[in-house]
């Protein structure tokens, strides 16, 4: 891994509300060799925490006092704009594809939305954290398939094979060209097709790259949730605390 | 039903009896004297007889009939001397004599106290009580004093008298007149006075009984002062025969337009308390359009009626009424036809100027505002039942809002920990380290399962679906040492209760008992016992008191719970008192 090559381990910051999840997932965490400099209970501390520390990443759970709802996501939000050098791996309890959306559509980059239940798959989880450090975008992949599942077929997605849609997926999750030939165990090469089969389908063209064409997988599977887009019963937008 | 037949007959007979009696000397002076005196003076004998029927039968007035009637009678007998008595008719004359005056203060009574039974006011009394003095008290002492041989009666003997002082007796009458003089004046003065002073429904009806009354006062001191006193000899003034005739003609005339007044008057109220009757019986259920009739009814743009619903008086827009103003001197309750109370009309003292309208009114009005008031009784339960609804539907969804979060918050956080300690396991490289965080593992899990146990309590508790109450409860006490559990019979041999009676017997007595440790301290008593219909719970407290039922709050939660069992809540909380909080809970049959 290139971050822990050139600086040593990946710095983390903890915030979660639960203190028994908390010190599970620093113990967690440090068994997997990430430094964890602070675990805090809020947001407050959290924001405090990262501007004096500066962490690689901060682990930020999703619903946390005082309003129980979206207290992590405008967190991650803030400390995006504030501290530029800090990713933010969010952690969720559930499947809200809504919040995923919104928080990759406000946050380009170093930014991940991962469920809590990735502690079981240590590998996953620091996969996740490395990418984020390394500004990369992380999507848990079951949110993916919320997103393309939820979403009525559009005419051009109809039109892709069961390996585009799946390429698909995987280009949503945040994954690279060789990721995702490693994860289907398919080369390279017919991974680069089938992206291009999807974006020409999705009708854009096949030089997205990085993140830029993330998010365009994610605003196209996410488009009819995403906040702002039509009636949606979710959230209406990231609310300003208070 | 002959036996009531009987009873109806009998009075009717006797009035007809009267009516004849009355008649027959009017009709035979008739054949004797002139068309237009006695002619009037049978007009006006048929109009009070008809105005006297009318008020017997239509309005219930039984003393101005009865008054108005005995007043036919009277003019009868008075016309028994100038039309078929003989002179020698002595004591029959001296009859004739003494009361042939008495039709005017039966008359004046009327024309005093209609549309009400009764006299009222202290000095209508004392005029009415020198109406008898000058017809009947004067004429006594005339005829004691008269000397009949002197007047040319022919059988002296007949005549019951102490001493014979004509003068005397003359003077007597003199005075007499003088005395109806006065009275008349000031009956004038007390029925334009009434009349001007007259508000609402019985305004119309006094005006008329002014009218007729000045006419007929007018009338009578006319035939008494021009015919009557310069027979005495005793006047001055000389009266021509021609003019006697004349005074004679107007006041018959007078008498016969006084009378037909009287009876416009009672035939006026009784077409008109028909047509309140049709009005009032064409609102239907409506209480607001009740309350249009009754005001337009009884004159009063004031009066209001207010509707006990529940337990509290409503206006009949359904909106709690306030206390009824302080000008409302009027206060009718209606009554239901268990006796209790279940309207009340506020109106202005006016409307008790006619009070065989108001009865009447009412009468009808309490038909048909019971009507009205059981819809608008049937309004505030449909609206009780669908705001009880509603609340108990969102005290659901905030129940399972807060367990989602207690399940968020606890439980789901300890089995995540558990996986975050267990994947550290997978990650250890020695035995003992494994076996460390395995039992890290082990010990998150029991603190998860307690979590879910302590939940699952929450929503049901184990002791109250495999004890029933008497176990819970006796489980709850246990739990707190501060909690005295006295159970009474009605709970024991584990007897059961339907499961919805006995969860929200036991969450009245949880939540009670987590407000008392909260707020008070000392000893939380509580009680529970049950008989064959209903259960009972109490919880007790010695704290500030001061407990009240908020929307929205727990207690208003509980309220609705016991409510929508068809039980009742009850919390008794003096402030610095303690407080008390009981449900009562029909029970029914036992659960299987």
């Amino acid at each position: 891994m290139t971050v822990e090559e050139a600086t040593g381990p990946v710095r983390v910051v903890i915030c979660d509300d639960s203190g028994i999840f908390r010190e599970g997932l620093g113990l967690l965490l440090d068994t997997l060799g990430v430094a964890v400099e602070a675990s805090v209970a809020d947001v407050l501390s959290l924001l405090a925490a990262v501007r004096s520390l500066r962490p690689d990443v901060a682990v930020v759970d999703v619903r946390m006092p005082p309003t129980h709802t979206d207290e992590g996501i405008r967190a991650a939000v803030t400390l995006r704009h504030e501290v530029p050098g800090t990713g933010v791996l969010v952690l969720s309890t559930y499947v809200d594809p809504r919040w995923a959306v919104m928080l990759l559509d406000a946050v380009p980059d170093h930014v991940g939305y991962l469920l809590k239940d990735r502690v079981a798959d240590a590998a996953a989880l620091l996969e996740a954290v490395h990418r984020v450090a390394a500004g990369g975008l992380v999507l848990d992949p079951e949110v993916v398939a919320a997103l393309v599942a939820g979403r009525r077929l559009s005419a051009p997605l109809r039109r892709l094979t069961l390996r585009e849609t799946e390429v698909l997926a995987a280009l949503a999750e945040g994954w690279s060209n060789t990721g995702i030939a490693h994860r289907m165990h398919l080369s390279v090469k017919t991974v680069e097709t089938h992206i291009a089969a999807v974006f020409r389908a999705l009708d854009r063209g096949s030089a997205e790259d990085g993140n830029r064409r993330v998010l365009a997988a994610l605003r196209y599977l996410g488009a009819g949730d995403a906040p702002g887009h039509g009636p949606s019963p979710g959230p209406s937008a990231i609310r300003k605390p208070g | 039903m002959p036996q009531r037949r009987v009873v109806t007959l009998v009075p009717r007979l006797a009035l007809v009896a009267l009516v004849v009696v009355a008649a027959v000397p009017t009709a035979v002076s008739v054949r004797h004297g002139g068309w237009l005196p006695d002619g009037g003076f049978l007009l006006l004998q048929a109009m009070l007889t008809v105005a006297g029927l009318l008020l017997w039968w239509g309005d219930g007035l039984r003393g101005n009939a009865l008054r108005l009637l005995l007043a036919g009678v009277c003019l009868g007998v008075s016309n028994v001397d100038s039309g078929w008595a003989p002179a020698d008719a002595g004591s029959l004359l001296q009859l004739e004599w003494t009361l042939q005056w008495s039709a005017v203060p039966l008359v004046a009574t009327v024309l005093l106290a209609y549309p009400e039974d009764h006299v009222r006011g202290r000095g209508r009394r004392v005029l009415v009580a020198l109406f008898w003095v000058w017809a009947v008290g004067f004429r006594v002492v005339s005829s004691l004093l008269w000397d009949p041989v002197a007047s040319g009666v022919e059988d002296p003997v007949r005549w019951f008298h102490v001493v014979s002082a004509r003068a005397a007796s003359l003077v007597v009458e003199q005075a007499s007149g003088a005395l109806l003089a006065v009275l008349v004046v000031w009956f004038v003065v007390v029925q334009v006075a009434r009349a001007r002073r007259a508000r609402g429904a019985g305004r119309p009806a006094v005006v008329l009984v002014a009218l007729a009354g000045t006419l007929l006062a007018v009338g009578q001191l006319l035939r008494v002062g021009l015919g009557y006193v310069p027979w005495t000899g005793l006047s001055r003034v000389p009266v021509t025969e021609a003019a006697a005739e004349w005074v004679s003609g107007v006041q018959a005339i007078s008498g016969a337009i006084a009378g037909g007044a009287l009876v416009a008057v009672v035939v006026r109220a009784a077409t008109h308390r028909g047509e309140i009757v049709e009005r009032l019986l064409a609102v239907g259920g409506d209480a607001a359009a009740a309350e249009a009739v009754l005001q337009d009814a009884l004159a009063d743009p004031t009066l209001r009626l207010r509707v006990l619903v529940g337990s509290g008086w409503v206006a009949v827009d359904g909106h709690r009424s306030g206390p009824p103003g302080a000008d409302r001197t009027v206060q009718v309750l209606l009554r239901g036809d268990d006796g209790h109370p279940v309207v009340e009309v506020d109106a202005a003292d006016h409307v008790l100027l006619d009070p065989a309208l108001l009865r009447l009114t009412l009468a009808a009005g309490a038909v048909v505002v019971q009507n009205a008031r059981l819809t608008l009784e049937r309004e505030a339960h449909l609206a009780e039942v669908g705001a009880s609804r509603t609340r108990i539907v969102e005290a659901g969804v905030a129940q399972r809002r807060q367990l989602e979060r207690d399940l968020h918050d606890g439980a789901q956080q300890s089995l995540l920990a558990v996986s975050a300690t267990l994947s550290r396991a997978a990650l250890a490289t020695d035995t003992d380290g494994m076996r460390a965080v395995v039992d890290q593992a082990r010990a998150g899990l029991s603190a998860a399962l307690a979590e879910v146990r302590g939940l699952a309590h929450g929503i049901h508790p184990a002791a109250l679906r495999q004890g029933g109450l008497a176990s819970a409860l006796g489980t709850l006490a246990a739990g707190s040492p501060d909690v005295k559990l006295h159970l009474g019979p009605g709970l024991a041999g584990g007897r059961r209760f339907p499961t919805a009676v006995e969860s929200t017997a036991y969450f009245v007595v949880a939540e009670s008992v987590a407000n008392a440790v909260r707020h008070a301290s000392g000893r939380v008593r509580v009680s529970a016992d049950a008989g064959p219909q209903a259960l009972t719970v109490a919880v007790c407290d010695a704290g500030r008191g001061g407990a009240l039922v908020r929307p929205g709050g727990g207690l208003a939660g509980l309220e609705d719970r016991v409510r929508a069992l068809g039980g009742v809540l009850v919390v008794d909380s003096p402030p610095g008192d303690g407080t008390t909080v009981s449900a009562l809970l029909p029970c029914g049959e036992a659960a299987p």
